[in-house]
C-alpha cells in the first residue's frame, strides 16, 4: 500500500511546488495521475520515488517512510531513457538485477513472462541506442518490473507506444497486481489513463486533488 | 563491482573514439620502444647509459595512465549522462558508479603503463639492472599514483562537471582538470627524479642502504597523495548520495 499524507516539495529552481493531502493507493491496485504539461506529474513521480530529494509531510510505501525504505521496493520507468544506450537489453538487464543481488536466471523467466504483453525477446541482442520509441518503452516498463518492486511508478506510460496499447498495458498491470504490485502511472492523457488504472486523480499547479 | 566492472569495460571500449585513441596509444608505444631500442650500441655500454635509458622509459610510462584518466573524464563519466538517475535508483548505486569508474581506471592505467615499461625492459635486455627491492618500490609507487589519480578524475568529473547537465564538462572545466593533472604529474617527476638520483648513487657504490631516504620520502609523497584523492572521492560520492550533486 502507498500512503501520502501532507506531502509538501518547494521547488526553488523552478518556483513551483507539489502537495498532496492525503493519498492512499491498496497493494496490487493502480492509479493513474492525470494533468496537463506542466501541472508536476514528473516532479510528484520522482518525489514518491525519493529522486527529488527531502520533503515535508509522509510518504509511506508498505508501511516503511519512503527516507528509510530499501530501493528494490521501487520500480521507476521515467520519460527518459535511464539505461546504457551502450548496452544490450541482456547486458542491463543482467547488471540491474546484479545490483538487486538477483538471479541472473530470473531475467530469462521475466523475460518469458513480460512476452506475453509486449514480445521483447527478439529485442535481447540489440542495443538500447538502437530501439525505437515504441520498443524502448516496452524495454523501460520491463527493466523497472525487472527486480519484482512493490511499487512501480510510471511517468508517461504511453510514450512512444500509441493509444492502441493501452489494453495491452492494462492487461499487464491488472497481472502484476495480482502479484501484490502497486502501480502509479502519470500522463496527460486522461482518456488513455482510465483504460490501464482502476482509479484516476487530477493534478492541478502541483497539488493532487 | 565484478558487474560494475563488465559494465565499465563494455562502455568503454564501445566507443570507437576510445578505441581509436587507445590503438594508437598502443601503436606510439611499440613505434617508441622500436625506435629507442635501435639506438642502444651493441658494445661499450656505461652503466650510467643504461640507467638514462631506463629512466627516460620510467618517465614516458606515465603518459598512457594519463591519457586513460582523461578518457574516462571524458567519455565514461560522460556516458553516464542519461543512466545518473539509474544510479540513484539502484541499491548503493551511486557508491558503485562512483568505485567501479575508479577501479576502471585504475585497472586499465596499470595495464597499459607496466605493460609499457615491462616492454622496455625485456626488448632492451634491462632486466639485469633493477634489483628486486627497487621493482617493488617503484611499482608501489605507481599503483599509489595510478590510484590517486584515478580517484582524483573521478572526484573532479562527478563535483565538477555540471551535475544537472549530465556531468558533460564545458571547455573550462576540462582544462581546470588537464591543469590540475599537469600538476600532479610534473610533482610526481620532479620526486621521481630526485629518486632515481639517489638510486643511481646506490648502484654505483656512492651511496649504501636502500630503500634510502629519497626514495622512502617518495613513496610517502605519493601515498598521501593517494589518500587526499581517497577522501575526495568518499565526499564526492557523499554527495551524490545525498543528491547535492
Amino acid at each position: 500500500m502507498v500512503k501520502i499524507r501532507d506531502l509538501k516539495k518547494e521547488f526553488s529552481k523552478y518556483s513551483f511546488s507539489i502537495e498532496c493531502r492525503h493519498l492512499d493507493v491498496e497493494t496490487g491496485s493502480s492509479l493513474g495521475i492525470s494533468g496537463t504539461t506542466g501541472s508536476g506529474k514528473t516532479l510528484f513521480t520522482k518525489i514518491i520515488t525519493g529522486l527529488a530529494g527531502s520533503y515535508s509531510g509522509s510518504v509511506e510505501i508498505a508501511g516503511t517512510e519512503l527516507k528509510k525504505i530499501y530501493r528494490k521496493k521501487l520500480g521507476y520507468v521515467p520519460f527518459k531513457n535511464i539505461l546504457y544506450g551502450n548496452l544490450t537489453l541482456k547486458e542491463n538487464s543482467r547488471f540491474l538485477l546484479s545490483r538487486y543481488r538477483t538471479d541472473p536466471q530470473d531475467y530469462r523467466i521475466k523475460m518469458d513472462w513480460f512476452s506475453e504483453f509486449w514480445d521483447i525477446r527478439r529485442f535481447d541482442g540489440l542495443k538500447i541506442s538502437e530501439l525505437t520509441d515504441g520498443q524502448l518503452q516496452t524495454v523501460k516498463i520491463f527493466s523497472g518490473l525487472l527486480h519484482s518492486p512493490a511499487v512501480l511508478v510510471i511517468d508517461e506510460p504511453f510514450n512512444g507506444l500509441g493509444s492502441g496499447s493501452a489494453n495491452r498495458l492494462r492487461d499487464l498491470f491488472t497481472d502484476i497486481g495480482k502479484r501484490e504490485v502497486t502501480v502509479i502511472a502519470a500522463s496527460s492523457s486522461s482518456d488513455l489513463l482510465s483504460v490501464i488504472s482502476g482509479r484516476t486523480v487530477q493534478i492541478l499547479n502541483g497539488k493532487i486533488e | 563491482m565484478i558487474n560494475g566492472l563488465i559494465k565499465e569495460f563494455r562502455i568503454f571500449f564501445r566507443d570507437r573514439t576510445v578505441l581509436a585513441t587507445l590503438l594508437f596509444t598502443i601503436f606510439i608505444g611499440i613505434t617508441v620502444i622500436e625506435k629507442s631500442v635501435s639506438v642502444i650500441p651493441s658494445s661499450d655500454i656505461s652503466y650510467s647509459y643504461y640507467f638514462r635509458f631506463f629512466q627516460q622509459h620510467m618517465m614516458i610510462m606515465i603518459f598512457p595512465a594519463v591519457l586513460i584518466n582523461i578518457m574516462t573524464a571524458a567519455f565514461s563519466v560522460t556516458s553516464e549522462k542519461q543512466s545518473s538517475m539509474l544510479s540513484k535508483l539502484l541499491p548503493n548505486g551511486e557508491c558503485l558508479m562512483v568505485r567501479s569508474k575508479v577501479m576502471f581506471c585504475m585497472i586499465l592505467s596499470s595495464v597499459m603503463s607496466f605493460s609499457y615499461i615491462l616492454a622496455v625492459i625485456f626488448s632492451s635486455s634491462l632486466d639485469i639492472f633493477p634489483d628486486f627491492r627497487f621493482l617493488m618500490f617503484i611499482s608501489a609507487s605507481f599503483l599509489f599514483l595510478f590510484s590517486g589519480l584515478s580517484s582524483f578524475t573521478v572526484y573532479f568529473a562527478f563535483r565538477r562537471f555540471d551535475g544537472t547537465g549530465n556531468y558533460e564538462p564545458d571547455v573550462k572545466t576540462m582544462l581546470m582538470y588537464m591543469l590540475a593533472v599537469t600538476l600532479i604529474v610534473t610533482a610526481f617527476y620532479f620526486f621521481l627524479s630526485v629518486s632515481f638520483n639517489s638510486y643511481f648513487n646506490y648502484m654505483i657504490g656512492f651511496r649504501i642502504g636502500y630503500p634510502n631516504l629519497e626514495f622512502s620520502l617518495f613513496l610517502l609523497s605519493v601515498f598521501i597523495f593517494h589518500i587526499i584523492a581517497r577522501y575526495l572521492l568518499n565526499s564526492a560520492e557523499k554527495k551524490l548520495s545525498e543528491g547535492l550533486i
